[in-house]
């Protein structure tokens, strides 16, 4: 029942429960993680870190991005829509509150040239990485 | 409530079509239909009503090139809902407001006409 794969011994049934964590990782990646709000998609080169959060509806002043050098957070609140007198609601599906979502970045930025911009309700914010960090061309000298 | 994902036919070019979420509100004379669309300019909206069947559709591509706040890497997306009006709508005077990704629609009632005594004339 027990096989050896090197020196680690195999555990069948540990594989099948990590086999059904992932699938459950891979659906809420497709979902929408709950009680990860906003959501956030993350990308980067060389020069940079870029991040697009989908934040329709809301107001700058509601709205606090904060970095340092190896965490971004958001946070702000999403206003309740405000219900005409006597109205009843048929259907709530967007959220309201505050909310608040940090992340590790994977090198140094430049907290001084980081660029926040909202248009069409997603909020991209742009960190260059720091000048320390970034990859320096290095001259070859003959001799 | 989730988002639904329909990933169309398996071809390169096809952007994922997402179900917008969506709050409607009814008071005795109006139905506000309001719908969240992150990504989608005003000009990107597409409202479309026949006969009872309203459908809603935006997309965050855009046309000549890549806007300031986009990035080549950002993936585009379509969104689309459709929705049954019942017959108290007054469907000529639905009007519409996109901000900020946010889609708002106002929906009259008809207006019911005034009960009217109607005079029985003799001869």
């Amino acid at each position: 029942m027990w096989k050896t794969t090197g020196t680690l011994l195999w555990d069948p049934w540990r594989e099948l429960m990590n086999a059904g964590n992932s699938f459950d990782e891979l659906l809420n990646g497709l979902v929408g993680k709950r009680g990860e709000f906003p959501p956030t998609n993350v990308w980067m080169d060389e020069h940079k870190i870029e991040f697009a959060f989908e934040l329709p509806g809301m107001k700058a002043e509601n709205l606090e991005v904060t970095a340092k050098h190896d965490t971004l957070t958001i946070k702000g609140k999403r206003e309740e829509e405000t219900v005409p007198d006597g109205a009843m609601f048929l259907r709530q599906e967007r959220g309201a509150g505050y909310f608040s979502r940090s992340f590790a970045l994977p090198f140094k930025v430049d907290s001084e040239r980081v660029e926040a911009r909202y248009m069409n309700g997603i909020l991209k914010v742009t960190l260059p990485k720091a000048s320390d960090v970034m990859p320096k061309k290095i001259n070859v000298i003959n001799g | 409530m989730s988002e639904q994902v329909e990933r169309k036919n398996v071809e390169k070019n096809e952007i994922p079509v997402v179900t917008p979420k969506v709050d409607i509100m009814e008071t005795e004379s109006i139905v506000y239909l309001v719908a969240e669309m992150p990504g989608v300019s005003e000009k990107n909206v597409d409202i479309d009503l026949q006969g009872n069947n309203l459908t809603i559709r935006g997309s965050t591509v855009c046309e000549g090139g890549v806007e300031p706040t986009r990035s080549e890497f950002y993936p585009e997306k379509a969104y689309e809902r459709q929705f049954t009006l019942g017959n108290s709508i007054d469907l000529a005077n639905i009007s519409a407001n996109m901000k900020d990704g946010v889609l708002r629609l106002t929906l009259p009632k008809v207006k019911e006409l005034a009960p009217r005594k109607i005079e029985v004339k003799c001869c």
